[in-house]
């Protein structure tokens, strides 16, 4: 490791933590009712009962840890399949978990199974829906040699293009309501009231990111290809297993509790790649904190831009992420 | 004197179609054996064996004596390193890349190279002339500089066995002489051994202390022995289907071949072969 490396992974690291407190500052402070940053420990210390304390901690705090915890998901699920599947055009959704969590979620509007489980039903039907999905995937390439990567991929885009069309048969023949509640989930949002969902969030994307950290190196190696990765010392094939198994669960817990948002996962691991190199040491830290920050301002932007109604955060992240991924990707003449 | 590796009639296939067999042989500390053949005869799928990627079908590999397919992959990197004919260009620096050379050698809970680590990777890319692409990324750089790279790593992991794929396909004359100069003194003062897959049986030759030519009709080690053993012109024929004249290369002895234009088979095209 040298000092320079280490000089530029600490800057790094300090740049991306910094852009995170000012995010959460802001995502804390923002919002139909202003709060300064300097009266928060005031509102702490005075305790419940007051109206901007309610707002803070049992509005925008939960929904500022969640933001934090899916993005973070989400950097991280883009940055581990990118490893894997050694293509810059794969992205969490791309293997048909998203469509799977929408079908799953879809079936839960449409049999009202919402109304016998409770608020629970949604998360915990497109939680299955995505699983449905990965196992789908993974056991449908379990026998292929060192998991054919291609495989996986075409498996995965033609899940997603059948669980898309029955979900929009689904739609087709739903009723009105129904309908509304479809589209509303599909757009993505971070409006989650429930904390022991939130915690549960926060607790398995920070232990994705720990065990993830741990496959850095065979990562590493994995870009020169397999049997390249194998003669390092890498189990290519066990590797890939169990990297995919983390993508997916960061990426299916993302689904579930938030809906789709899109390009998160494609465009923040990309920048990172570009600022930073592609060494996964610091990638799979940085993409994690990136897609942390990149989401909270992205829903702060949907909840204020045209306040006091809500843009689904999906088309915020879709705009500004692909918008700043194309400047800066022409600046850099298609390095990737 | 304890062979590195050794081969006991190995028979190697793909999905149940048999490619190579009866394949003994063993290589010695300090030892370079090239091994050499025409297209489709097995030489990479021999290579391929030797670090677990295919399993014999039959027979047994042995490094030092303990059959490779009982040790775990990390334990053969520490042993063996590869550099490959198609080497995959990633989107690192050309020292990143060299230093995954030294992965094999790191704890499972280490999370940053050793300043030893740093040092090794850098000797080997002075050794190799690399050393002034260490910050340029290896997929900008050309095909016989990512040769080189992956020649460095290859080293970096200090093996006791070097397998080369075609290590000079993509080199010039210069940088092929002194790769294979190279890799001839490290052979010697590290006694390693080395086994190389080449095409080039001039520069076989004048490099390797024996040569193994595989035969595709048979499947299997057509003549194994020193380059005098081995190139001669009934051997180049019946393996090659090639005529050459052999002759012997004035300053160090070793046979030398040159193509016969007139005896040289046109393939694929039976109208445009000569009588």
């Amino acid at each position: 490791m040298t000092m320079k490396k280490t000089g530029k992974w600490a800057l790094a690291l300090a740049i991306l933590i910094g852009s995170g407190i000012v995010v959460s500052a802001i995502a804390l402070c923002v919002g139909s009712a202003g709060i300064h940053p300097g009266d928060i420990p005031t509102i702490f210390l005075e305790g419940s009962g007051s109206t901007e304390y309610s707002i803070l901690f049992n509005i925008r705090l939960p929904r500022l840890i969640l933001g934090l915890s899916i993005g973070g998901a989400l950097g991280l699920a883009g940055a581990l399949l990118q490893g894997i599947f050694r293509n810059p055009l794969v992205e969490p959704y791309t293997l048909g978990i998203s469509g799977g969590a929408s079908l799953g979620v879809c079936l839960n509007i449409i049999f009202n199974l919402h109304d016998r489980f409770g608020v629970i039903a949604y998360p915990a039907s497109g939680f299955m829906g995505a699983f449905f999905v990965i196992f789908l995937v993974y056991g449908l390439n379990r026998k292929a040699r060192q998991m054919e990567s291609n495989g996986m991929l075409l498996t995965g885009v033609m899940i997603s293009y059948v669980s898309s069309s029955i979900v929009m048969f689904l739609m087709a023949v739903s009723e009105n309501d129904d309908l509304h509640n479809i589209v509303f989930w599909i757009m993505g949002s971070l409006d989650e009231p429930n904390p022991v969902l939130i915690k549960t969030a926060a607790l398995i994307s920070i232990s994705g990111l720990v065990i993830s950290c741990f496959f850095c190196f065979d990562l590493n190696a994995l870009a020169l290809g397999d049997e390249e990765a194998s003669h390092l010392g890498v189990n290519a094939a066990r590797t890939k297993k169990m990297v995919f198994v983390i993508a997916s669960l960061m990426t299916g817990l993302a689904v579930s509790v938030s809906g789709i948002i899109m390009f998160a996962g494609l465009i923040v691991p990309h920048f990172m790649r570009m600022m930073i190199g592609s060494d996964h040491r610091i990638l799979l830290v940085s993409s994690f904190l990136a897609g942390a920050s990149f989401l909270t301002a992205c829903d702060v932007i949907a909840r204020t831009v045209i306040s006091p109604l809500e843009l689904p955060v999906g088309v915020i992240t879709g705009i500004i992420g692909g918008v700043v991924f194309i400047y800066v990707l022409s600046g850099k003449k298609g390095r990737i | 004197m304890n062979p590195i590796l050794s081969l006991e009639n190995v028979a190697l296939g793909y999905s149940g179609k048999r490619v190579l067999s009866g394949i003994s042989f063993f290589a010695n500390p300090g030892e370079l054996i090239s091994v050499a053949g025409p297209n489709g005869s097995g030489k990479t799928t021999l290579l391929k064996a030797m670090t677990k990627i295919i399993k014999p079908e039959k027979g047994d590999i042995r490094l030092y004596g303990r059959n490779i397919n009982d040790m775990s992959n990390k334990e053969l990197a520490r042993k063996i390193a590869v550099t490959r004919q198609s080497s995959q260009a990633p989107a690192m620096t050309v020292e990143e890349y060299v230093l995954l050379g030294r992965l094999p050698f790191l704890g499972k809970y280490q999370f940053f190279e050793t300043e030893k680590d740093v040092s090794t990777a850098r000797k080997y890319m002075e050794l190799i002339g690399i050393s002034h692409l260490h910050e340029a990324r290896v997929d900008e750089i050309s095909e016989g500089e990512r040769q080189l790279a992956s020649m460095a790593r290859a080293l970096c992991q200090e093996p006791a066995l070097l397998l080369l794929d075609e290590p000079t396909s993509n080199l010039d004359i210069a940088r092929q002489a002194g790769i294979l100069e190279l890799i001839h003194r490290l052979k010697q003062t590290l006694s390693i051994a080395v086994i190389m897959v080449i095409h080039d049986l001039n520069l076989a030759s004048e490099y390797s202390d024996r040569m193994i030519l595989l035969s595709r009709e048979t499947g299997g080690i057509y003549r194994m022995g020193t380059p005098v053993e081995t190139l001669t012109e009934e051997t180049v024929r019946e393996v090659y289907h090639a005529s050459v004249t052999v002759s012997k290369n004035p300053v160090s002895g070793n046979p030398r071949l040159f193509i016969n234009r007139s005896g040289i088979n046109i393939p694929g095209n039976p109208s445009l072969r000569r009588g």
